[in-house]
């Protein structure tokens, strides 16, 4: 089902409204993260918190487990005080091989010590005393590698048909696209925009970028090119350093205002959000700092910050369910627009 | 293979402190930290087996002065035989016959997440520590000290009725120089049972805290370093993804009822542990 008519236009209009205005918080899910399950539940919580946006694997089941959560929230909206009720924009993110969002780590048995280094530090409980990592909840974020004393992760790329999985998340209800091309090739990354681009013609495109591999001169060159084919409806999420969040501080956060500050001081007509170790300072500090936004995705600082109560036999009743959208809620309410 | 030569510093028929110069350069480290240790798997000559070890430190020379880890170009380990600890293809009994001069494999990377990086400096610290663990505690005192962080801290290193730190010269010199350090050794087959006592004897009377430990305990001021036996520690069983089973016993179900939480990679707390023998 493409998204037409006069209800997607009024949707689409007014996200551009909500980003210019700079409020855009976007919950990530985790790219990864292929549970229906916690999708729901996270769903369930950032939308009665007042999230504007959630980010999902591209995945029917995800999106439809999503979709659940946002329906179920807004029938108990009126009991949460959340007085006008947006339904959050669903984006479905898809990447190139390389990118850190879309891979699998996976233990290498030859080199693993068995210090358990890795299970702790894992922020999806990925990773089981048995020492082999569960794939649908790994989010390839990294953290066992570099908890890992002896080079023993490895990753290895999640190929999916990608036309055939977006069309699926868009007939399910993804009204967003965003791509992970965090990799040195234009070419093959905007073979796979244009794909993208072509499948969502009436709603907005998200690009994820990080300067691990791109100089800025060629991140700027990536986003033109980019440009081109989502003229007025393209997103940039400048992430700092992919999914390092998980520390409430600034420090943790200061390379995810840094990437936004490059991508802002390009003049490109984009909206910018900020990712890669957000954090409830994140939008404080890009205020400070004077760098533009449009708002801010945030992923393990948010998941975390709710996890106990997702967690609680008891969930989603009240007593599990209304914490967690307080904890939420605070949260959502630092993205606030520049003054 | 091997890319760091050993250095055997003192030994006792149980316990070892090897020194181990790269050939690499060496990085810099927190204390706390952990690195990998290897030698030829004697069914494969060709493989390493290897193993983490938490990177030790002597903390202070002969005459008390704090050793710069910056100025040399060792990295020291403290090895405990430890009765009933796993021990991939007998690497430890290969580290007690190592030599100085001999070859061995250091691993590069010295990483861990049980270190002093988010806590305030202010804090006193308690650190409690097996055998082995001690290695990270004395790394961690170090670097307590080298910061010049303004808190007290105490060591307490637990191990059987036979066993003493190897330790024990550098103990003395550090406690010479810094009075607000504190290293105590609890040898006894009770030693966690005992170190519990102290604890719930700590704070229950803050006077108490301080001659034991030369600080009173509290949650707002002091923070817990909780490394080796797993059952010293206590720490919740993992069962699956966000199901965990509570410790019948350890330290750390002392602490909570104290008012202490366990810290962890997302959240904020004032008890670091590590499990490992």
């Amino acid at each position: 089902m493409k998204a037409t008519g006069k209800t997607a236009v009024s949707r689409l209009e007014a996200q551009r409204k909500i980003l210019k205005a700079g409020h855009f918080f976007k919950l990530i899910c985790g790219a990864g993260n292929e549970d229906p399950d916690e999708v729901y539940k996270l769903s369930l919580v950032y939308t009665l918190a007042g999230a504007l946006g959630i980010d999902l694997a591209a995945r029917a089941d995800v999106v439809t487990a999503a979709k659940r959560g946002v329906a179920d929230a807004k029938k108990l909206a009126p009991a949460y005080g959340l007085k006008e009720f947006i339904a959050p924009y669903l984006t479905v993110s898809v990447g190139m091989a390389g990118d850190p969002h879309v891979r699998k780590a996976r233990i290498l048995d030859d080199n693993c010590t068995e210090c358990n280094a890795c299970i702790p530090v894992c922020p999806t409980e990925a990773i089981p005393k048995s020492l082999t990592i569960i794939e649908s909840r790994c989010i390839g974020c990294g953290a066992c590698g570099v908890a890992c004393q002896d080079d023993a992760i490895g990753y290895s790329h999640k190929t999916i048909a990608m036309e055939k999985v977006l069309k699926e998340c868009i007939a399910a209800g993804a009204e967003n696209i965003e791509l992970h091309c965090a990799v040195p090739d234009h070419e093959q990354s905007l073979k796979e925009w244009k794909l993208v681009a072509g499948l969502l013609p009436d709603g907005f495109l998200s690009v994820c970028v990080d300067r691990g591999y791109l100089s800025n001169h060629e991140l700027k060159k990536r986003l033109e090119l980019m440009l081109e084919h989502a003229r007025g409806r393209m997103i940039v999420q400048a992430d700092g350093i992919p999914m390092s969040g998980g520390k409430d501080d600034f420090n943790t956060t200061l390379q995810a205002v840094a990437t936004a500050d490059i991508v802002a001081k390009m003049k490109l007509p984009v909206h910018l959000l900020l990712s890669g170790g957000t954090n409830s300072k994140t939008v404080e500090l890009s205020k400070a700092c004077g760098v533009p936004y449009a708002g801010a995705s945030l992923g393990t600082y948010a998941r975390h910050l709710v996890y106990e109560h997702l967690n609680d036999p008891a969930f989603p009743d009240e007593k599990a369910l209304r914490p967690a959208v307080e904890k939420a809620r605070r949260l959502v309410e630092t993205c606030r627009p520049m003054e | 293979m091997y890319n760091a030569t050993a250095e055997l510093v003192r030994e006792a028929s149980n316990a070892r402190i090897i020194r181990v110069r790269p050939d690499w350069p060496k990085r810099r480290r927190l204390g706390g930290q952990y690195g990998s240790l290897g030698l030829a798997s004697a069914a494969d000559p060709a493989k390493l087996v290897k193993r983490a070890y938490s990177v030790s430190s002597p903390m202070v020379d002969a005459s008390g002065a704090l050793i710069d880890d910056d100025e040399v170009d060792w990295l020291e380990f403290y090895f405990n035989r430890v009765a009933g600890a796993p021990d991939r293809e007998g690497l430890t009994p290969k580290l007690f016959a190592l030599k100085s001069g001999d070859r061995i494999f250091c691993g590069e990377k010295i990483t861990g997440h049980c270190t002093l990086e988010r806590v305030p400096r202010e804090r006193d610290l308690l650190l409690v520590s097996t055998t082995t663990g001690e290695a990270a505690a004395n790394a961690i005192l170090a670097q307590h000290l080298a910061e010049g962080r303004p808190g007290m801290a105490c060591s307490l290193v637990l191990g059987d009725a036979a066993w003493e730190s190897l330790y024990r010269p550098e103990h003395a010199a550090l406690q010479k120089a810094f009075p607000r350090a504190r290293v105590v050794e609890v040898s006894a087959d009770d030693a966690v049972t005992r170190t519990e006592a102290m604890l719930k004897a700590a704070f229950a009377d803050a006077e108490t805290s301080r001659r034991s430990f030369g600080f009173a305990l509290a949650p707002t001021k002091t923070h817990f370093f909780l490394i080796g036996d797993p059952a010293m520690i206590g720490a919740p069983r993992k069962l699956g993804a966000w199901t965990y089973e509570d410790a019948a016993g350890g330290l750390l179900p002392v602490l909570a009822k104290a008012g202490f939480t366990p810290a962890t990679r997302f959240k904020e707390g004032d008890i670091d542990h590590e499990s490992y023998w």
